[in-house]
């Protein structure tokens, strides 16, 4: 019976998940008389299983060396080597020491061959004349249990697969994790070293700041002590001098000549301008150490007040004064005075060859930031020497033409940088003067 | 209290510049009712005579000021010796004008916190007659009250 055809019969087979193509189990038939072998495959055939048949006990071997067999139905009577041989030289084999034999006998030798049937590994026994039902029925089971043995078999390998695959890739996934984990103990080791370097780099900054720190200290003593010294040492002689420049000049001017007099007059204003300059000089010190109070203030206000006193100096000349709108700010009242005391003051000095001097204040508005500026119609100033302005004692006229110490604009600059503010100058030589400043962040908490 | 009565107040200098106690005398001398009693050169011995220890006991030769010009900076004790000492007496009588060169603002509340009735700067001796008179004249008429 071709094998496609048995297939059809059994639908169930065809409609299993995967048509793995042995799936039919093998039935080794072993007879010497061809009647009985082709008698016994009659009846197994409707199993649907493939059959072999062997016509000799050294055959069923040589079948057996190729394949492995659900069942082998084995006839005890066969010439030269006989059944019980057969079985003993399969059971010999390591691949077929587990094949279930069923041995075929005629009734009359029952007895003793059963008992050495068994004793030779034998599972069962069928009867001649074979009674077909009871044959199929045996088969049957040996065929099914087979199948379930290949079927676990094949579950185990499968499993066996699985497992394999699965250690793979467990060994595969700890190798990466090992990779990552050198990679992370690198990084850290990595890290660590930053952090010492890091911290090694703190050590030595906060050693420098300590050490800039009292420089610093010891430079602020030095200039305290400096300033102390000026304020009582300095003072004193210089006081003291011109004290006697002016006894002399009240007591003693009838008695001496007239070039001593002038001489004596002039020991007396050089004197003076010392001083001026030993105090602006404090002042500026004193500026540096104080700690700003801002308040909010109308520069308007402020600068109208400057305005007032310094009329009161101007006498005579002619000065047009055009305040315009400044703005509300949080500053040190008493330190942006000084600033516009300081500006306006010396816009009123280098007006002085003006017929009319023009001195202007305003604000700018420079990209978001206000300035403010002071102009006037003055003698002008040569950029050549605008960053040496802000300087002390930094003077870019003769004394005799204009007077001054030349701390004037330190002290403003000074005020302005500590307001956080920048100040500047423009100007041309015979064209007036421009200074302009900003306060930084002066906004007005309150307006 | 006996110069005041005579209607002029005597005035106690403490000051270790000759120079300066000689500016300050000539200025003085511009103004009848205020007659140096003494001069002295440092605060120990302005301590030494307000409390009339040794030859300053005698009190006819070294009255009782009704004012004290005084110097900071001075040897052995200085002028803020002189009133911190002055603190613990009570001679609130005593009208003691502090007289520097300096004009740190440290000095200046220094001394008035520590009890001195004003703070004077040294000037010249024109000023000097036109400020430090007003000055003296004022904290003693303060005091009369």
């Amino acid at each position: 019976m071709p094998p496609e055809q048995q297939r059809t019969d059994k639908p169930g087979v065809f409609r299993g998940e995967t048509p793995s193509p042995p799936d039919r189990a093998a039935i080794l038939i072993v007879d010497d008389r061809e009647d009985k072998r082709m008698a016994m495959e009659t009846v197994v055939a409707d199993l649907g299983e493939d059959i072999v048949k062997a016509s000799s006990g050294k055959e069923a071997l040589r079948c057996l060396l190729h394949q492995e067999f659900a069942v082998i139905l084995l006839d005890v009577n066969m010439p030269g080597m006989d059944g019980f041989e057969t079985a003993f030289l399969i059971r010999e084999r390591k691949s077929s020491e587990h094949t279930p034999i069923i041995f075929v006998t005629a009734i009359s030798d029952t007895e003793n061959h059963v008992s050495r049937g068994y004793s030779l590994g034998a599972v069962d026994y069928i009867l001649t004349p074979v009674l077909p039902d009871v044959l199929r029925t045996k088969v049957s089971v040996f065929v099914e249990l087979f199948k379930k043995n290949r079927q676990l078999k094949r579950q185990a390998e499968h499993l066996q697969q699985a497992r394999d695959e699965l250690e793979i890739r467990v060994k595969n996934r700890t190798s990466q994790l090992a990779d990552t984990n050198a990679a992370l103990r690198e990084e850290v080791v990595a890290r660590q070293q930053a952090e010492t370097e890091l911290r090694l780099l703190n050590l030595e900054l906060e050693q420098r700041i300590f050490e800039r720190t009292s420089q610093l200290a010891s430079s602020n003593q030095d200039l305290e002590a400096f300033t102390y010294s000026v304020a009582h040492d300095l003072e004193a002689p210089l006081r003291q001098m011109q004290g006697y420049a002016e006894i002399m000049e009240e007591q003693f001017t009838p008695l001496l000549p007239p070039e001593a007099v002038r001489y004596l007059e002039r020991i007396r204003r050089r004197g003076e301008n010392l001083r001026l300059m030993l105090e602006d000089l404090l002042n500026l010190s004193l500026i540096g150490k104080q700690e700003l109070s801002r308040q909010t203030v109308n520069l308007n206000s402020l600068v109208d007040e400057v305005i007032t006193s310094l009329k009161s100096e101007t006498g005579e000349r002619k000065i047009e004064w055009k305040a315009g709108d400044l703005p509300t700010v949080a500053c040190d009242p008493g330190l942006l005075k000084l600033v516009f005391n300081n500006l306006l003051s010396n816009a009123v000095k280098y007006t002085r060859p003006r017929e009319t001097a023009v001195i202007e204040i305003g604000q700018n508005n420079l990209g978001g930031e206000v300035s403010i500026f002071v102009r006037d119609n003055g003698v002008g100033l040569d950029m050549k020497n605008a960053d040496r302005l802000f300087g002390v004692f930094q003077r870019l006229h003769r004394a005799e033409e204009f007077e001054g110490t030349g701390v004037g604009l330190a002290i403003v600059a000074r005020i302005i940088r500590k307001h956080g503010g920048r100040i500047w100058a423009d100007g041309e030589v015979g064209k007036g003067a421009t200074f302009q400043f900003t306060l930084g962040n002066s906004t007005p908490l309150e307006q | 209290m006996s110069a005041s009565q005579k209607g002029s107040f005597a005035v106690l200098l403490v000051d270790d510049s000759e120079d300066d106690r000689l500016f300050l005398r000539l200025a003085l001398r511009d103004n009848p009712r205020l007659v140096v009693v003494g001069e002295l050169c440092d605060g120990e011995e302005a301590i030494s005579y307000l409390s009339g220890r040794g030859e300053f006991a005698d009190r006819e030769k070294y009255p009782f000021p009704d004012v004290m010009l005084l110097d900071l900076k001075m040897p052995r004790k200085t002028g803020y010796d002189v009133l911190t000492w002055l603190r613990a007496q009570s001679l609130n009588d005593l009208v003691v004008i502090v007289i520097s060169g300096s004009f740190l603002p440290e000095d200046i509340s220094r001394s008035l916190a520590l009890g001195a009735t004003a703070y004077h700067r040294k000037a010249m001796l024109k000023e000097e007659r036109e400020v430090l008179f007003v000055e003296i004249e004022g904290s003693l008429a303060m005091r009369q009250r």
